[in-house]
């Protein structure tokens, strides 16, 4: 088994209900395959937000990376610091 | 948290900025031009009364994306210095969200390095921004896009 962690932030935060979770593996898994059992487990797609964006291990990075035992993805949400 | 070095230092806080305590420093006498910006919280957005903002951020890789910005302006403009201090947590009306300032030796650098930075900082860095309304609360840009 393999360990992900996985981080929520601002509205996808507020949507799941979690600031963070830990999801087991049976083996190395892509990040669209994550977001696919998140997405079942919480009742929301996280797919269709096309606007949003995924980091591994603090680097942003494509869905079809493939996450390995103690990484970590974050969910990001469009970003919006400083002013408009 | 906190990165610095001699070429920039990056503060990411909840701590109530002050622009006294910032800008109360020594001049060098190598560099000619310090441009400023103040990032200022207003009492307004699309029209509706803004009560408070909340700045979440993903700490750690915020630093890195910062990080990122900076070393691209070391590389476009000639830059001695830059320090940015971002915000996090709620913030009242009329008071800072962020502070930047850019050394240079001369103007033209530190004006352009300053709005790429801002500029820069709205793409990339994970930063959120919450605005509370007299009737409702909105995650800034965060709108489903399908």
């Amino acid at each position: 088994m393999i360990k992900i962690t996985i981080k929520f932030f601002a509205k996808i935060k507020e949507d799941i209900g979690h600031n963070k979770i830990e999801l087991l593996l049976k083996s190395p898994t892509k990040v669209s395959g994550v977001l696919e059992i998140i997405s079942k487990d919480f009742g929301i797609d996280i797919n269709s937000r096309k606007n949003y964006l995924y980091a591994k291990n603090l680097e942003y990075c494509k869905t079809s990376e493939i996450l390995n035992d103690n990484d970590e993805l974050a969910i990001i949400p469009p970003v919006s610091g400083g002013m408009l | 948290m906190k990165e610095s070095n001699n070429k920039y230092q990056i503060k990411l806080t909840e701590e109530k900025l002050e622009v006294n305590n910032f800008i109360n420093e020594e001049f060098g006498s190598s560099d000619g031009s310090e441009v400023i910006f103040l990032g200022i919280t207003r009492d307004n957005n699309f029209e509706r009364n803004v009560t408070k903002l909340f700045y979440e951020s993903y700490k750690d890789m915020a630093i890195i994306e910062i990080e990122k910005i900076i070393n691209k302006i070391f590389n476009k403009w000639e830059i001695s210095f830059i320090k940015v201090i971002h915000r996090l947590g709620e913030v009242l009306p009329s008071e800072l969200s962020m502070i930047l300032t850019v050394k240079s030796k001369h103007r033209k650098e530190s004006f352009e390095a300053s709005q790429y930075f801002v500029d820069e900082l709205k793409k990339t860095v994970p930063i959120w921004k919450k605005e509370f309304f007299d009737d409702g609360t909105i995650w800034i840009n965060d709108k489903i896009v399908e």
